[in-house]
């Protein structure tokens, strides 16, 4: 078979598994939509949190799986939003709910991008992993000698939101209306991300995760596209956090600490980094592991480190990449059949 | 359009280039031959300021680059194809050509993608393809037709030919005197193949224990019958 019909038939494999994949996901879409009729509430919170924990993951991997950098302080984005969140909410800083949304975002850009200007020039590797821990733990103690944000107790009796819209509003003070509020949120967000990674942009990420001195070979400026991802990144990280601070209507120095920002690290390393929708398999995955195994205390840092032993071993590239090569196995049995 | 003055470039403690002293005109394709280890690669890596630890001048069009980073030299027009062919190999072959664009510029607009298939024949048909995926000559191919995607007016090759079939080699001489041709590329290459030199340039360098022990046209290279026998240890 020649070169050209090869790339053609590779070609129209690849448009049937889009195809079937945009089904998966409408399908997956309208049941978590129709989830608050069919699950009862305590499930409908943890699938819940289980978005905005995907949203957080994804944050994460663009900066990891996508431009080859690694925050392990991810948590101080998600508390920028969170805080922001929960303190506009209960001290009615008189914003509309989504432009309380889109502080909370450019907050965590902004945060990232004084990180960036100041640290990605010369920082990358485990020197920036490690700085932006330092950040997070500094971030901690501020909020923890600060009474407006609760101190050590948190913030908390947040109200859920009312958005105002003039013609009409809409009231998400119930929880499942805040809940398919979310999943709207949340598929905007993802649609964003996806097209990010897939845009001239995100090619240009993954070139200089690749390798950045072929990168700056041709002609990229590699510091300042670092320094947009990272801004992404933090940008999304902090909108995950304004997600949940109405959910769960309260927020703790819990999520700022170190366990915090593992979390994304093990989501994305669980389903898959790289795969874009790796970390929302991870996040998933982790989040149904951690259902089942609520009746153990205790039992959350021991699987922490037990699931991250198990992907390394078993599979470095997450379920999705286990997946992809059992795929490529029996595909490539049933050609030599 | 390049010229390198009394340049000396160092690993560590090792001093690798003495006191080099190369021009290549605008619009010329000079090459620079010499055994392995005569230093040609580190030539390269110390006129992009991609390596070793530099003195003395490397300017274009009179201009002294310093240590003007490499990304902004791309954009400047001069455009590198390391001795390791350096493709992206988890993007496609569209999407490396597309990266080209990075070293353009108003006024040399990005060239088309149908001109680079038409100059590479062999990459239409993988277009989809990643570059991971892509044979070495294939690579190569697409190593060279990414960096003159940014219609450069200086081209860098280091040892286009390591590793390639002959065959292969002779369609790369034929794509690469055809584009420096239509571009008005100015080219400087590094090479151990003598044929795809002659192929593509018109002048010669030979570099050995790095200095620069003959420079010249191919047909003065030709007379000088010492400089093949000492220098380059050809049979």
């Amino acid at each position: 078979m020649s070169e050209a019909s090869l790339a053609a038939a590779e070609g129209r494999r690849s448009g049937t598994e889009t195809r079937l994949g945009l089904l998966c996901l409408a399908v997956l879409v309208v049941l978590l939509f129709l989830a608050p009729g069919l699950v009862n509430p305590g499930i409908l919170f943890v699938i819940g949190m289980t978005l905005i924990q995907a949203v957080f993951a994804l944050s994460w991997n663009l900066l990891f799986g996508f431009t080859g950098l690694a925050s392990f302080g991810h948590a101080g984005f998600f508390a920028i939003g969170a805080y922001f969140t929960g303190a506009a909410l209960r001290y009615d800083f008189h914003l509309p709910f989504l432009a309380v949304l889109a502080v909370a975002g450019l907050l965590g850009a902004l945060v990232a991008l004084a990180i960036g200007v100041v640290a990605l020039k010369r920082l990358t590797g485990i020197f920036l992993a490690v700085l932006t821990v330092a950040l997070t733990e500094a971030m901690a103690k501020i909020i923890g000698f600060s009474p407006a944000l609760g101190e050590q107790d948190g913030l908390g009796n947040i109200p859920r939101p009312v958005i105002d819209l003039g013609l009409f509003r809409i009231d998400l003070t119930h929880g499942d209306d805040y809940y398919r509020f979310l999943v709207v949120a949340t598929v905007l967000i993802v649609a964003a991300l996806w097209w990010v990674v897939h845009s001239r942009l995100g090619r240009t990420f993954r070139a200089i995760r690749e390798d950045a001195d072929r990168a700056r070979f041709v002609g990229i400026d590699v510091a300042r596209y670092r320094v947009i991802s990272f801004m992404i990144s933090g940008g999304t990280a902090a909108l995950a956090g304004a997600l949940s601070a109405p959910l769960t209507r309260i927020v703790t120095l819990d999520q700022v600490n170190w366990l915090a920002s593992t979390q994304p690290i093990l989501n994305s390393l669980l389903g898959g980094f790289t795969s874009f929708w790796g970390p929302i398999v991870g996040s998933a995955a982790f989040s149904t592991i951690n259902y089942f195994t609520r009746g153990f205390p205790g039992l959350s840092e021991i699987m922490v480190g037990g699931i991250l032993v198990v992907v390394i071993l078993v599979a470095p590239t997450g379920i999705l990449g286990l997946l992809g090569k059992l795929r490529r196995r029996a595909l490539g049995k049933g050609g030599r059949k | 359009m390049l010229k390198v003055e009394r340049l000396d470039a160092f690993y560590g403690q090792s001093h690798i280039l003495h006191g080099i002293d190369l021009s290549v005109d605008e619009g010329r394709r000079t090459t620079v031959l010499g055994r392995n280890g005569a230093g040609k690669s580190t030539l390269l890596k110390s006129i992009t300021n991609s390596g070793p630890k530099v003195e003395g001048t490397v300017a274009i069009e009179g201009r002294p680059l310093g240590s003007r980073a490499w990304f902004r030299r791309a954009k400047d027009g001069v455009a590198f194809v390391p001795e390791d062919r350096r493709i992206f190999t988890h993007i496609t072959v569209e999407e490396n050509i597309e990266l080209g664009r990075f070293g353009a510029s108003a006024a040399r607009p990005v060239v088309p993608a149908a001109q680079i298939y038409e100059w590479f024949p062999m990459l239409g048909p993988l277009r989809a393809r990643l570059g991971g995926q892509l044979s070495g000559g294939q690579q190569q191919m697409l190593a060279v037709a990414r960096a003159v995607a940014a219609r450069p007016r200086l081209l860098l090759l280091d040892e286009p030919t390591e590793g390639l079939a002959p065959v292969i080699v002779e369609d790369l001489a034929k794509i690469v005197a055809r584009i420096c041709d239509e571009l008005g590329i100015t080219l400087l290459l590094v090479e151990q193949n003598i044929w795809f030199g002659r192929q593509t340039t018109d002048r010669v360098y030979v570099l050995d224990t790095g200095s620069v022990v003959f420079s010249g046209s191919w047909a003065e290279f030709d007379r000088d019958e010492t400089i093949r026998n000492r220098h380059l240890a050809l049979a």
